[in-house]
């Protein structure tokens, strides 16, 4: 039986009756079979001692209980970790970041608390998910979406918590942007609300997030100072249609006008999410273009401009996205064209115009989280083919942000190739790779790293290049957004501005709030006082 | 038996489907998305009830049920690889069932 680290037998004995008199013992999980459930299905250390392995879990089913929970583990220096519904793969899963942390499961707390499609907002507890969330407005016919990540079955608590992200308007994609009040457990078990939920009795919790006073909720969000129990949510007005329209650009450098063009039109509220590719991507085995790829250095902007037309697909393309009534979006797409057609030889390519209700035929065309629909296509992607034949275990997020401008992209690609080439291993980036654009206002340089369950060697050359990424995108101004919990100390270390003035205010407000560092200790590298010292 | 999965890309999926449902289990036929079957179907049934389901499948729609079935008392009870199965995928026969904790003991 595994006890938590600095708790003794006798303690660890009594801590568990006392979880088991509180919650039941069918929602205490202590043994090996049970707790294996909470190991990071991705985790970089798969089966090596430095695995991040669960003490027990506990499934409270109350803010109650939660709040009972904290206070025996207070009492006895228990340490915890909450999960909503413990899907953050490629970034840690539901291990945290301490072996022999208590995982505290919030599946239970899975109530839909209010949604309102007149004033477009919901209030959830962590429990649940974008499934759940889509189905209680499905089921009662509301006028409200949701914006879900891909794939859907995360929780919308948890996601926007770990600053996760969506695929439809800026301020919607942006998951804890779009969040609304929250109700917290602190480290010593007082139930705190913030914004207008601080209000008993407000009539706007869900509505204006900063109530009176200084805001906390960002403490709580990659944070250890807290669980959270509830949160608000703002929800879009379910619009009349929805159309895209891809442009393509010939030229390796139009994507400095293209996303400064794209930029403005997203900025001003003429366009949803734009998704920038490059038809080129999938030519990774071309011969011509594998020659140029293997040369000493990055070929030139005449060599991929010769290489693209040959190819005669465009070199860079990006996807527009239009919601609303039919008129506005027909206004709006010829604008749109009109700007971009600056760019000399862009070609434009229309999706359907679609009406909603959808038919099952249109929905199955369309990219469902593109239109709020929660899915598990993702999973569907055979993980084994001719391009493919050694597949991995499983991937690790390397998510660095970086400026929202095509000189940036080029930039980035030059720079993280050069890495690769460096290292030896097969690159992730080639000059056709452009980054995610689920941020509002920068993009990230997404890229997923393989992992192992039967190949230590090779995780270890992954966690070697990982580190090594974060230092470089470091050294050019580009820090990641999430990480998984393997690299959270590397990361927090580059956010280093007057010798680390964030993470010291961090860990004062840590010591001040988890004196005891009970709650998941090392989350975004802020470790309690007690383990601070022992890492040096 | 709840049903049977039946991925209809895969003959060995199609196979192992037509021999079980032969004993009456109704067969969820589907196209590697296993999302209609969740939210349709077997998220509502999983909330009143821990019914086995089981199936050929490929990695994937196995990985996104077994995790789900953790939430609601399943356990993944048998899991073999098809050596040969899929011109270029990975086929497992598998059947995850309610695992009860304290039969383990």
């Amino acid at each position: 039986v595994a006890i938590p680290p600095g708790v003794s037998a006798a303690d660890w004995a009594n801590v568990l009756k006392q979880f088991t008199d509180l919650i039941g013992s069918q929602w205490v999980f202590t043994s090996d079979e049970d707790i294996a459930l909470y190991r990071d299905a991705y985790s970089p250390f798969w089966g090596e001692p430095e695995e991040r392995l669960v003490a027990a879990a506990v499934a409270p089913d109350t803010v109650e209980q939660v709040s009972q929970i904290v206070k025996i583990a207070n009492r006895y220096h228990v340490p915890l970790f909450s999960i909503s519904t413990g899907k953050n793969l490629g970034y840690g899963g539901s291990a945290g970041n301490l072996s022999g942390t208590v995982i505290v499961d919030l599946k239970r707390m899975d109530r839909v608390i209010e949604v309102d499609d007149e004033r477009y907002f919901a209030i959830v507890e962590p429990g649940v998910s974008y499934f759940d969330l889509y189905r209680h407005i499905q089921d009662r016919q509301l006028k409200a979406w949701i914006d879900c990540p891909d794939p859907g079955w995360g929780s919308v608590v948890g996601n926007s918590l770990d600053h996760g992200v969506g695929y439809t308007y800026g301020v919607y994609r942006d998951h804890f942007q779009a969040h609304c009040g929250m109700e917290v457990v602190m480290p010593d078990g007082e139930i705190v609300r913030t914004g207008m939920g601080a209000l008993p009795g407000a009539k706007t919790w869900g509505e204006y997030r900063y109530g009176f006073g200084p805001t906390l909720d960002g403490l709580f969000a990659q944070g250890n100072v807290g669980i959270v129990t509830k949160m608000g949510f703002h929800l879009l007005p379910a619009p009349e249609a929805y159309q895209t329209s891809t442009v393509t650009v010939p030229r390796r450098r139009d994507i400095i006008p293209l996303v400064k063009i794209v930029n403005e039109l997203e900025y001003s509220g003429a366009v949803g999410m734009p998704n920038y590719g490059s038809a080129l991507r999938a030519f990774g085995s071309n011969p011509a273009l594998a020659a140029l790829l293997n040369q000493p250095s990055m070929p030139s902007d005449e060599e991929l401009d010769q290489f693209a037309a040959q190819q005669n697909r465009g070199y860079w393309r990006c996807e527009l996205q239009w919601y609303g009534p039919a008129s506005v979006i027909a206004a709006q797409m010829e604008y749109a064209k009109a700007r971009l057609r600056a760019i000399i030889g862009a070609t434009f390519e229309d999706g359907p115009l679609l009406r909603f209700p959808l038919i099952a035929e249109q929905l199955e065309r369309v990219h469902k989280v593109a239109i709020g629909v929660p899915n598990m296509a993702i999973f569907s992607i055979g993980a084994r083919s001719p391009l493919n034949p050694s597949p991995t275990d499983g991937h690790l997020w390397f998510s660095p942000v970086i400026p929202k401008s095509g000189e940036a992209i080029l930039e980035a690609q030059r720079v993280f190739m050069d890495v690769f080439r460096q290292m030896g291993t097969p690159p992730l980036v080639n000059p056709f790779s452009t980054p995610a654009t689920w941020m509002y206002r920068t993009f990230i340089f997404i890229m997923g790293f393989p992992v192992y369950r039967n190949n230590p060697e090779q995780n270890r050359r992954t966690r070697d290049a990982f580190d090594r990424l974060i230092k470089v995108a470091a050294e050019h101004g580009w820090g990641e957004y999430r990480t998984p919990p393997a690299f959270q100390d590397t990361v927090m270390a580059a956010y280093s501005f007057n010798n680390h003035a964030l993470l010291r205010v961090h860990e004062t407000i840590k010591d001040a709030l988890d004196p005891n560092g009970i709650l998941a200790a090392g989350r975004a590298g802020i470790w309690p006082k007690h383990l601070r010292r022992a890492r040096g | 038996l709840y049903t049977v999965l039946c991925d209809e890309r895969f003959v060995e999926s199609v196979a192992f489907a037509e021999e079980i449902s032969g004993s009456g289990t109704p067969v969820t036929r589907f196209r590697g998305d296993i999302t209609d079957f969740w939210y349709l179907d077997l998220s509502q049934r999983w909330k009143a009830v821990a019914v086995a389901i089981a199936g050929v499948t490929t990695h994937g729609p196995l990985f996104c049920l077994e995790r789900w079935g953790w939430d609601h008392g399943l356990r993944l009870a048998h899991r073999q690889e098809l050596s040969g199965a899929g011109e270029h995928e990975t086929l497992i026969m598998w059947m995850i069932a309610p695992y009860r904790r304290d039969e383990r003991a």
